[in-house]
């Protein structure tokens, strides 16, 4: 798993926020448009491109971009 | 971020609910329960709380303040049948209402037709289980969690038998409606209303459906 392929997949989700906005070190639950759409398409987009169903829970403790990978990345070893 | 907790609405929260209900027009402002006011919602909440068959999930912060709720029917003919039953409730509210908007009287004569169906325009499902309202209080950071309390009523209602649950979303609510279709819902059909909006039903099948809790 490469973290640049998943920020650009993870800022994929968006419709309003500059991708360029969004870092490994960006604060994903801060983001003006950070939504349950978002989060629903992010663990639609983690089930699709990674293969684990993630599921809210998990998501939830996780605050940057990159927490996000380790965990998804920590899962599909 | 605040913790939330979600429960079960008791009647007594009908007016937090309908706070709640009233700001959804914040963000998407179509249609009848957009247009009425906060005495009509609370009403309607009464009757909606009171009803045996209804299951509405809310969303509490630490200050126990209600800040998200869903709500969804076991058996959508029986709760038009307890809206019919308290329909002087609504007379008043409807009046106040339509002091802004007179048009609102013959939508809710129309609205109320249908639920016994005499009207010849389609506004919802009639029959067996059906989703309702999905709200949360705007300018929130933690509306993602709407996400949990919608499955959370959904795991309630597929405990007490649904198997399919239908429910409808307005064409033009584009978010919600991407929403639902990646959450797993399926079209059934698309209808025109009254004053010209698309809306499409949808269907979520409960034995399939992707819980997003552990």
């Amino acid at each position: 798993m490469d973290i640049k392929d998943f920020v650009a997949n993870f800022a994929d989700q968006f419709d309003d926020t500059d991708p360029e906005m969004i870092t490994a070190g960006t604060a994903f639950h801060d983001l003006e448009e950070w939504s349950s759409l978002i989060a629903l398409s992010v663990l639609n987009m983690v089930n699709k491109q990674y293969g684990y169903n993630m599921t809210f829970d998990e998501m939830k403790p996780c605050v940057t971009v990159e927490d996000l990978f380790n965990f998804v990345a920590s899962k599909v070893k | 971020m605040s913790n939330i907790r979600f429960r079960l609405a008791k009647p007594s929260d009908a007016k937090q609910i309908a706070y709640v209900h009233y700001h959804i027009r914040d963000k998407y402002d179509q249609g009848f329960f957009a247009q009425v006011n906060y005495s009509f919602l609370v009403k309607y909440y009464k009757v909606v709380l009171n009803d045996p068959c209804e299951v509405v999930v809310c969303a509490e912060d630490d200050n126990k303040k209600i800040v998200g709720f869903c709500s969804a029917s076991l058996d959508a003919e029986r709760q038009f049948r307890g809206m019919r039953k308290n329909k002087w409730g609504f007379v008043l509210p409807l009046i106040t209402s339509a002091l802004s908007n007179p048009s609102l009287i013959k939508s809710a004569l129309d609205r109320f037709k249908s639920t016994k169906g005499e009207s010849n325009n389609e506004y919802v499902t009639s029959k067996g289980p059906r989703a309702e309202y999905w709200g949360w209080l705007s300018g929130r950071n933690d509306s993602d969690q709407s996400v949990i309390m919608q499955d959370i009523m959904f795991y309630i209602m597929k405990m007490f038998g649904a198997e399919k649950l239908f429910f409808e979303v307005d064409k033009i609510n584009k978010k919600i409606f991407k929403f639902h279709k990646i959450n797993g819902a399926e079209e059934v059909k698309t209808f025109t209303m009254p004053d010209g909006r698309e809306r499409v039903e949808l269907v979520y099948d409960m034995n399939n459906y992707n819980f997003k809790l552990k």
